[in-house]
């Protein structure tokens, strides 16, 4: 059961016993009243500004069982600090002292996992005050009520705030909890936990003391068991709680160890820290605020913040090898990585600077000057970044644990006070300890006398963040007179299980300096052996899984103890969507911002801020307003003529000449449910106003009980709990940066803790689906293991953007940066399998195909034989679950157009980049402007001044003195003149334009005509770049690119082809095409095999064939989409036909 | 530190502690909150603050020539000793409220009542839990209470005389914060007088009356 839900239960009881008993439940002072008196409470109402508040709103008073509480408010406002203190009397009995901050009956039982709230809100104060909070709301608005006010009585949030005078926020809250939340689990589903025997391992371990001490502790042995009996024997002794400091490296682990003890230990709990490290790194960094010269609540700067740190100050940057001039966030991104990284490795800007140069000293070749003046420019960038990160005042993820670690280590004073305080120290999933961690932990825990650690090297799966198996075997050598033990009994698995795993064990690089694995399963056999599935097509392993999950139904076994746990996310969505469409429900959430229902609800927030109001193209798909897609045509025309804000010119629409009744229908709605909502509020506001005010959409939502319906209701919650959290440091309109935020965290990957289904949801009776990263700690009956063939599981190494300089990670001095990485890679992969493998209890399935796509073959992963034949049994061609008939497919949209036979090189480019862009760009019209950065904008001058070059060089022979003199027109025209590092921007340009000339001397350019290629589905027109001639009659076709060349890769863009193409119809052999990169000076011919060309040829064929079929599939990109300007609107398109002037 | 049992006073149990190591360590630390669990935060932040005075006297010590007599170590732990004592002793003699930064480890004689003591004492005194929490937080300046009403408090709590006074000496608790985060330690405000005490506690005109007429 969820956390939350016995707190829930006994507020709801409460309030109903309350009711009962004549206390009115729309007048919240009336019920807290009446739960004062029948709690034996006393209520004291004071002044707010009266000293005995001590600064609090309210508090309660365990000693005298009084709830002391500031009088200002309204009525409905004072009953939530009320019941909020009510909470703490009920559920902490303990007292409480209640700031501005912590009461919130609003609040979200889950924070959103992105950002900073991954450091705070996980500690053990903040989740007393989330209980009480929880407790607030279900107490004066219970969830059975809400569900009843607005489904039955059909009440929207305003009316239901004015009859009972709570806050809008609680009851929003409160209904998305009551109405997309799926209901809680009847009793009977929780299973009782098991209650292992004595355990001799587990005991020993607990009881040990007086030098350091690490438990490596196998998959299912207990470890969080013997965490908590540690704690139990401390206590026992006497041992302060308030001394123990539990130091885990997850937020999931850290919630899980307080639940746990705050059920064994009740009283003691409170008052233990339990946190992740870098939890405890920022508590450490407010305390010592001043040591360090930072303010007492430094703001925390994220991923993005850095990036957005980065990119203001880009042009002062020195990059040469890193430059990036399109596209800047993608290189600060490594970099940002790599500064990471270093500080994981307690690497400062100048230590990361000795390295880079000792490297470039020592270089011999140009490989390695390469290798180390890219380090240098890392290092340039870190001292830049460090300096502006000291001038906000700020602090990133990594120095929460480098600079805490570094003042300890300086002041042994201060070192002292904190072993004092901290006594006692554990640490669980010590695997994941990395050089810094490790010696904050050092500094901590000092000779380790009272140090105790346990972890599993084999499920070190945190490589990104400088975890190794390696860490765990230096314990030894970290801490004198260290004891090393281990469990030995698995409480998880059959003994096949076991044994599989166990075997596999033997051969990781991780088991290297551990224990040898030497589990009993206390459950003793199975029925089963491992089974390796084999298939000859990918279809036919998800049709396998399938049929091996129901099989397994079959048998007793529920859905919702099986998992599917594959390596990558993208397979994961396949065989999430395979399942789907044969009926088995999943709980998998996959990517938030990337499910239908919730690009509905992007969509819908565009329209607040997109004057041309792209988002109609989802709209209209969407079924309440169902607008056809001639009329969604029609009106984004008109929006850009108005030329006003959409919202504004929304209830105009429906009269716009040649509409349908059904869309003008569709559009009088969706103006009823929008016109009047403020653009200037929060998107959370707008859509909860939207939500259950307006469009009644959670109500229809909430009447759905078909799982794959419960997971968009959860899919939805979880978007609108995103939502709630603003990012702090951004400005502007709130919608929009809400929007850009979206894309931003899309576009650096930072979004993936918010496909963890909520915890509320966990109960549902469906097959639970998750990558192999978010199983850890877990367990199911049955695991299917799907892709293990090669390149798949193990994945490919693919090097490192940004390597750290030789001699920055410790203890792979002796290797290369390359092997280190291969190696860290490999050992990373074989955790990954084996957490993979020692999640299953009784059933454990694994999958593989036999052949690609294209019929060649597929070997099968290396991994599958580390496992003896006779610990798995090979089985081929199982049975397979085939799709149902009538299964909808994608149609194809219909256009008729006036004239539809010719294209441009550059709109066929896009369809070959992705046919729904191009759907949406060029058939529809749709795409505002793409925000102008300083880059951009000059970029686009410099677009403007090779098309003046084209014409100019027709007639003479232009210089650089006259390319400025023409550029200064157009960057005065429409440059970032206003930009603070303008002249950083037109000196580069300067540059290109200097290349530009340079690399037209001695050439006899002539009109750059448009060149036809005719193929049998139509004609494409090329309008090169560049057209010159040789002294010998050579036609040279230039494509010019303001950035630098791409690897391998660049000439297989299909517009190189197409030159080549077009060349060819025009002039038969003699031309050349060539390729002019001006950031790296290159100009050179470009070569194209016939055989390529060939290829491209039937493929740029068959793309003018799809084009005028009207199949416009979507090409999903991690990097391009978030950055498409149909990302909100991708891939909904309303019903009917499209006739284009 | 073998002479000390459970109920040793406070003062006894610091003064053992602070001799019984030159330098406190977690291991001396463990063993006294063991031995007097109610004394733990009281004996941290002791254990913390004898840290900071040795750093601070080591910084003097450097500049200064090395007493004969006694070590420099107990020397230093005798004073810092007396210095606390003399804190306490001068919070009773004169109740004037603690003006320094240093902690001052003093009983509560209202920390061990049960609720339904506490609201019978609060009932006896004619209060209410505001006010009380402010006896028992030591929020109110000592100077500005009649001698009668501490020593109605002693007979009440039973408690002798100089310890409620050296309780209301001290400097003022703050009850709930027993959750140590560096941010979330609530301030502990500065005394109020008696009068201005019983005047902003929510307390009822009648009720008002009886405890200024105490």
């Amino acid at each position: 059961m969820e956390a939350f839900e016995p707190i829930r239960d006994i507020a709801a009881r409460l309030h109903a016993e309350l009711v009962s008993t004549g206390a009115d439940p729309f007048k919240p002072m009336d019920l807290t009243e009446a739960a004062i008196r029948k709690l034996e409470l006393e209520l004291v109402w004071l002044e707010p500004e009266n000293p005995a508040l001590k600064g609090a709103r309210a508090l309660f008073d365990g000693q005298s069982g009084a709830v002391i509480c500031e009088n200002s408010a309204e009525p409905g406002d004072r009953a939530q600090l009320v019941a909020h203190e009510i909470g703490h009397a009920c559920i902490h009995s303990s007292s409480s002292f209640c700031a501005s901050a912590d009461i919130d009956p609003s609040r979200s039982t889950e924070a959103a996992p992105v950002g900073l709230q991954r450091v705070e809100d996980y500690g053990a104060r903040e989740r007393r005050e989330l209980q009480a909070n929880v407790f607030a709301r279900e107490f004066l608005l219970p969830r059975s009520l809400a569900r009843r006010l607005h489904i039955d009585e059909a009440w929207g949030v305003t009316k239901i705030a004015e009859r009972t005078g709570l806050s809008k926020h609680l009851i929003r809250q409160q209904t998305f909890d009551a109405l997309l939340l799926p209901p809680p689990p009847e009793e009977s589903t929780v299973a009782a936990p098991r209650r292992p025997r004595f355990d001799g391992s587990q005991d020993r371990a607990a009881a040990h003391r007086d030098s350091a001490f690490q438990l490596q502790a196998g998959p299912g042995t207990g470890k969080t068991r013997t965490l908590v009996k540690r704690v139990l024997s401390l206590l026992r002794e006497g041992v302060d709680p308030a001394a123990m400091l539990v130091l885990t490296f997850s937020n999931r682990a850290a919630g899980e160890l307080a639940e746990r003890l705050a059920s064994t230990v009740p009283d003691a709990a409170p008052h233990i820290w339990i946190g992740t490290f870098h939890a405890f790194g920022l508590d450490l960094v407010r305390r010592y605020h001043d040591s360090l010269g930072l303010s007492a609540d430094p703001p925390l700067f994220d991923r993005s913040d850095a990036i957005e740190v980065l990119e203001e100050i880009l042009p002062t940057l020195p990059l040469i090898h890193y430059r990036n001039l399109w596209d800047p966030a993608m290189v600060l991104r490594e970099i940002v990585a790599a500064i990471s990284r270093a500080k994981d490795e307690m690497t400062d800007p100048a230590r990361y600077r000795a390295l880079a140069q000792a490297m470039l000293d020592a270089a011999r070749d140009d490989d390695a000057r390469v290798a180390a003046e890219k380090c240098l420019e890392v290092a340039h960038v870190y001292e830049l970044y460090e300096q502006a990160l000291r001038k906000y005042g700020g602090v990133d993820f990594g120095d929460l644990i480098m600079r805490p670690a570094l003042l300890l280590e300086s002041s042994p004073e201060l070192q002292t006070i904190v072993q004092l305080r901290h006594r006692h120290v554990l640490v669980d999933e010590y695997q994941d300890v990395n050089r810094a961690s490790g010696r904050l932990l050092k500094a901590i825990a000092g000779d380790g006398k009272r140090l105790w650690v346990v972890g599993d090297s084999r499920q070190a799966i945190y490589r990104f963040r400088g975890a190794s198996s390696a860490n765990m075997a230096l314990f030894s050598a970290e801490y004198e007179n260290a004891a090393v033990d281990r469990l030995s009994i698995n409480y998880r698995s059959s003994s096949q299980v076991i044994d599989a795993f166990q075997a596999f064990a033997q051969r990781m690089g991780a088991s290297t300096g551990m224990l040898p694995l030497a589990l009993n399963a206390d459950r003793g056999s199975g029925p089963a052996l491992p089974q390796i599935r084999v298939f000859d097509m990918l279809d036919q392993e998800e049709e396998g899984i399938a049929a091996s999950i129901r099989e397994l139904e079959g048998a007793g076994v529920k859905l919702r103890d099986q998992a599917v746990l594959c390596r990558s996310n993208k397979r994961l969505n396949e065989i999430a969507a395979a399942l789907e469409a044969r009926g088995i429900p999943v709980l998998h959430l996959g990517s938030l911002f990337e499910r239908e229902e919730v690009r509905d609800l992007l969509a819908i927030l565009s329209l607040a801020v997109d004057r041309f109001g792209d988002g109609l193209a989802r709209i209209g798909a969407m079924p309440r307003y169902a607008l056809p897609l001639q009329d969604v045509y029609l009106v984004t025309r008109r929006l850009r003529e108005a030329d006003q804000k959409a919202l504004d010119v929304l209830p105009d629409l429906a009269s716009t000449t040649g509409l349908t009744p059904e869309g003008a229908a569709g559009l009088t709605l969706l103006a009823q449910d929008l016109v009047g909502l403020p653009a200037s509020s929060s998107a959370w506001e707008f859509l909860s106003a939207y939500l259950l005010d307006r469009s009644g959409l959670v109500r229809e939502m909430a009447q759905r009980e078909a799982i794959t319906d419960r997971m968009r209701s959860v899919a939805v919650w979880q978007f609108l709990n995103f939502v709630r959290e603003q990012s702090p440091t951004r400005s502007g309109l709130l919608i929009r940066r809400t929007l850009d935020r979206v894309r931003q965290l899309v576009l650096l990957a930072e979004e993936r803790d918010l496909r963890q289904v909520p915890a509320a949801a966990i109960h549902l009776n469906a097959v639970r689906l998750m990558t192999v990263h978010g199983s850890k700690g877990l367990e199911f009956e049955a695991v299917h293991i799907p892709g293990l063939t090669v390149s798949s599981f193990p994945t490919s190494n693919r090097g490192q953007r940004c390597p750290p300089p030789l001699g920055m990670i410790v203890g792979a001095e002796t290797l290369t940066i390359a092997e280190e990485s291969k190696q860290s890679q490999e050992h990373e992969e074989q955790c990954l399998f084996f957490v993979a493998l020692s999640r299953a209890c009784t059933y454990l399935r694994i999958y593989r195909a036999r052949f690609q796509e294209n019929g060649n073959k597929r070997s099968p992963s290396p991994f599958l034989a580390w496992i003896p034949k006779e610990r798995a049994v090979e089985i081929d061609n199982p049975p397979t679950l085939l799709l149902p008939p009538g299964v909808p497919r994608l149609t194809p949209i219909q256009i008729s157009q006036a004239s539809v036979d010719q294209i441009t090189d550059s709109r066929l480019s896009l369809y070959d980049k992705c046919p729904r862009r191009y759907f949406y760009t060029h058939v529809l019209g749709l795409g505002s402007a793409r925000k102008a950065t300083a880059f951009s904008r000059t970029h686009d001058c410099l677009y403007k001044l090779i098309d003046w070059l084209a014409d100019t060089r027709r007639t003479g022979n232009p210089t650089v003195a006259d390319a400025e003199a023409a550029f200064e027109v157009m960057w005065q025209a429409r440059g970032p003149t206003d930009h603070g590092f303008a002249a950083e921007y037109r000196r580069l340009a300067s540059r290109l334009i200097s290349a530009l000339i340079r690399f037209g001397a001695g050439q006899r350019f002539r009109d750059s005509e448009p060149l036809a290629i005719d193929f049998p589905n139509g004609r494409v027109i090329v309008k090169p770049d560049e057209m010159a001639e040789l002294p010998n009659g050579t036609v040279i076709l230039r494509r010019v690119r303001t950035g630098k060349k791409r690897h391998s890769d660049e000439y297989d863009r299909l517009d190189y082809t197409l030159y080549q193409l077009a060349g060819e119809s025009r002039f038969g052999s003699g031309f050349e095409v060539h390729a002019l990169h001006l950031t790296d000076e290159i100009s050179e011919p470009v070569e194209i095999t016939s055989k390529k060309l060939q290829n491209r040829r039937a493929n740029s064929d068959l793309m003018l064939k799809s084009i005028s079929a009207g199949q416009f599939p979507t090409k999903v990109d991690s990097v391009t989409c978030p950055r498409c300007p149909h990302f909100f609107i991708c891939a909904a398109t309303p019903m009917g036909r499209l006739a284009l002037p | 530190m073998n002479q000390t049992t459970p109920n040793t006073p406070l003062r006894d149990v610091l003064y053992a502690f602070a001799l019984a190591k030159a330098k406190p360590d977690a291991e001396l630390l463990d063993e006294y909150v063991r031995r007097y669990p109610s004394h733990a935060a009281v004996l941290t932040d002791f254990a913390i603050e004898m840290v900071l005075d040795a750093a601070k006297d080591e910084l003097e010590d450097a500049s200064k020539p090395t007493a004969l007599e006694v070590t420099p170590t107990v020397s230093r732990v005798m004073s810092h000793f007396q210095n606390r004592l003399f804190d306490v002793r001068r919070a009773v003699m004169t109740g004037a409220g603690h003006t320094s930064g240093s902690v001052v480890p003093v009983a509560n004689p209202f920390a061990m009542l049960d609720r339904k003591a506490f609201r019978e004492l609060t009932r006896i005194l004619q209060a209410n839990p505001v006010f009380m929490a402010k006896l028992r937080d030591r929020e109110i300046d000592p100077g500005t209470m009649t001698d009668g009403f501490q020593r109605r408090i002693a007979e009440e709590t039973k408690a002798p005389l100089d310890l409620v006074a050296a309780h209301f000496g001290a400097r003022s608790e703050v009850c709930a914060g027993q959750f140590y985060k560096a941010d979330e330690k609530p301030t502990a405000a500065s005394k109020q007088s008696f009068e201005e005490a019983v005047k902003t506690s929510g307390l009822t005109e009648e009720q008002q009356r009886y405890l200024l007429s105490l």
